[in-house]
């Protein structure tokens, strides 16, 4: 992926062809997680990261948190890679979540490593 | 928010630090009451078992402390950032301690000598808002020193030892509990390596110095201490930041926009997960450390054998 980060390619694409090649920072997490990005090129992701590593379109499994955010933000925090941002964007609810916080917390770490990896 | 403060007047660093650990603490206590224990200790519980409830928790760490430093009946305490309270209420009312407590906090101060107003305390818990810099009590006035969570806003904990040997008794003990990190993490601190996450915690903190255990060693014995005892505490801490991450999770409605601004508790959202991952992943470390004074040739105390008298092993009310 070259040039600006965008969502869909991160998630349908990127982040599957990546999470065998580093198993270790994605089972950490250990845990089911919803990526729900509204605006132009959004969707539901969810992100199987227990045993399966596994990348699926939609709501396929019951997530322990889920991530809800504007398209548009989410590329901007992630292409950012800063963390005063994303607590910004979290402050002024930007970035909203739901369920169980720490796990999110630890989602970011993965999601910036691999958008780097990824741009 | 830097922390760099060499070749800083010792004064501006003491307002420095008094403003900005003020930032943090002086935020409305009934926020902290909404989250804390009932005892509104700020600072690791002990979990003599995953089931504890927080308030079972907070009692078991004041038990612990208190046998670790065999507090007794008439024993003057001194409690250095002592929050609340907590620690100085419990030593009062369960053992008939006399306690002095300093703070930065101007708020916490007022909020302590009034409680202890009200529960007929006042003059057997007493808070002064002072920055420990400036301690100044006669020498060998103290029988017991405690400081529980507070190293962490400590920049020289040389100077805090030093101040604390010669107000101590000769056959008193100090007890401190605090917050450290991997030598690894803090040597590349040291070196200028920072995180943008490390240098977030710190400003919502007001200011903080996380350092190596050794550090924290080293400046007790440098400073006339003997380590009598070393417990590691940390997963208590993971599992008392989970509980409050809960409680201030389960009390949004009451907090947020009202007892303090919508991003102001938001923010403590993420912190407090955020602590708890810290010691989850061995990025943050907490610690009992018990110490006596020494010099060498003095007859050494008849102290106990074990650690018998010191363990807390089932919550007892």
């Amino acid at each position: 992926m070259k040039g600006k980060l965008n969502a869909r390619d991160l998630f349908d694409h990127e982040i599957p062809k990546l999470l065998p090649e580093k198993p270790e920072v994605a089972k950490r997490i250990n845990a089911v997680v919803g990526i729900e990005l509204t605006g132009e090129d959004g969707g539901y992701w969810t992100l199987d990261l227990t045993e399966n590593l596994v990348v699926e379109r939609g709501r396929t499994k019951e997530p322990k948190c889920t991530i809800i955010a504007h398209t548009d933000d989410f590329e901007a925090l992630l292409a950012g890679g800063s963390v005063r941002d994303l607590l910004q964007a979290f402050k002024e609810k930007r970035l909203q979540t739901s369920g169980h916080l720490p796990t999110i917390l630890k989602l970011e770490g993965l999601l910036t490593s691999y958008s780097k990896m990824a741009s | 928010m830097g922390t760099d403060f060499a070749g800083t007047n010792l004064r501006d660093l003491i307002a420095f630090q008094t403003e900005a650990v003020s930032s943090h603490y002086d935020l409305p206590p009934q926020f902290f009451a909404g989250f804390l224990g009932p005892r509104m200790a700020y600072s690791c519980a002990y979990f003599t078992d995953e089931s504890n409830s927080l308030a079972e928790a907070e009692e078991n760490k004041l038990l612990l402390t208190a046998k670790k430093l065999d507090l007794k009946e008439g024993d003057l305490l001194l409690d250095i950032g002592c929050g609340w309270g907590s620690f100085m209420f419990y030593a009062a009312e369960k053992i008939g301690c006399r306690t002095v407590g300093i703070t930065p906090a101007k708020e916490q101060a007022a909020f302590v000598n009034g409680v202890a107003e009200k529960r007929g305390l006042a003059g057997k818990v007493t808070a002064e808002v002072r920055h420990v810099y400036d301690m100044d009590y006669p020498q060998a006035y103290f029988d017991k020193i405690v400081t529980i969570g507070a190293i962490e806003h400590m920049d020289d904990l040389h100077r805090v030892f030093a101040k604390c040997a010669p107000i101590l008794k000769d056959d008193g003990l100090m007890l401190v509990h605090g917050m450290t990190r991997p030598w690894k993490d803090r040597e590349k601190e040291l070196q200028g390596i920072t995180t943008e996450a490390g240098e977030l915690v710190k400003e919502h903190f007001g200011v903080g110095y996380w350092k190596s255990l050794w550090e924290v060693m080293e400046a007790l014995e440098k400073n006339d201490f003997e380590i009598l005892d070393h417990e590691n505490i940390t997963r208590h801490y993971q599992l008392t930041t989970e509980r409050w991450f809960e409680s201030l999770q389960d009390n949004e409605k009451e907090f947020a926009g009202k007892v303090v601004s919508e991003e102001k508790y938001r923010e403590f959202m993420v912190f407090m997960a955020g602590y708890s991952i810290g010691f989850e992943t061995s990025h943050t470390l907490c610690s009992q450390i018990l110490c006596r004074k020494i010099q060498s040739g003095d007859i050494r105390p008849a102290l106990p054998l074990t650690r018998q008298d010191m363990i807390v092993s089932t919550y007892k009310e």
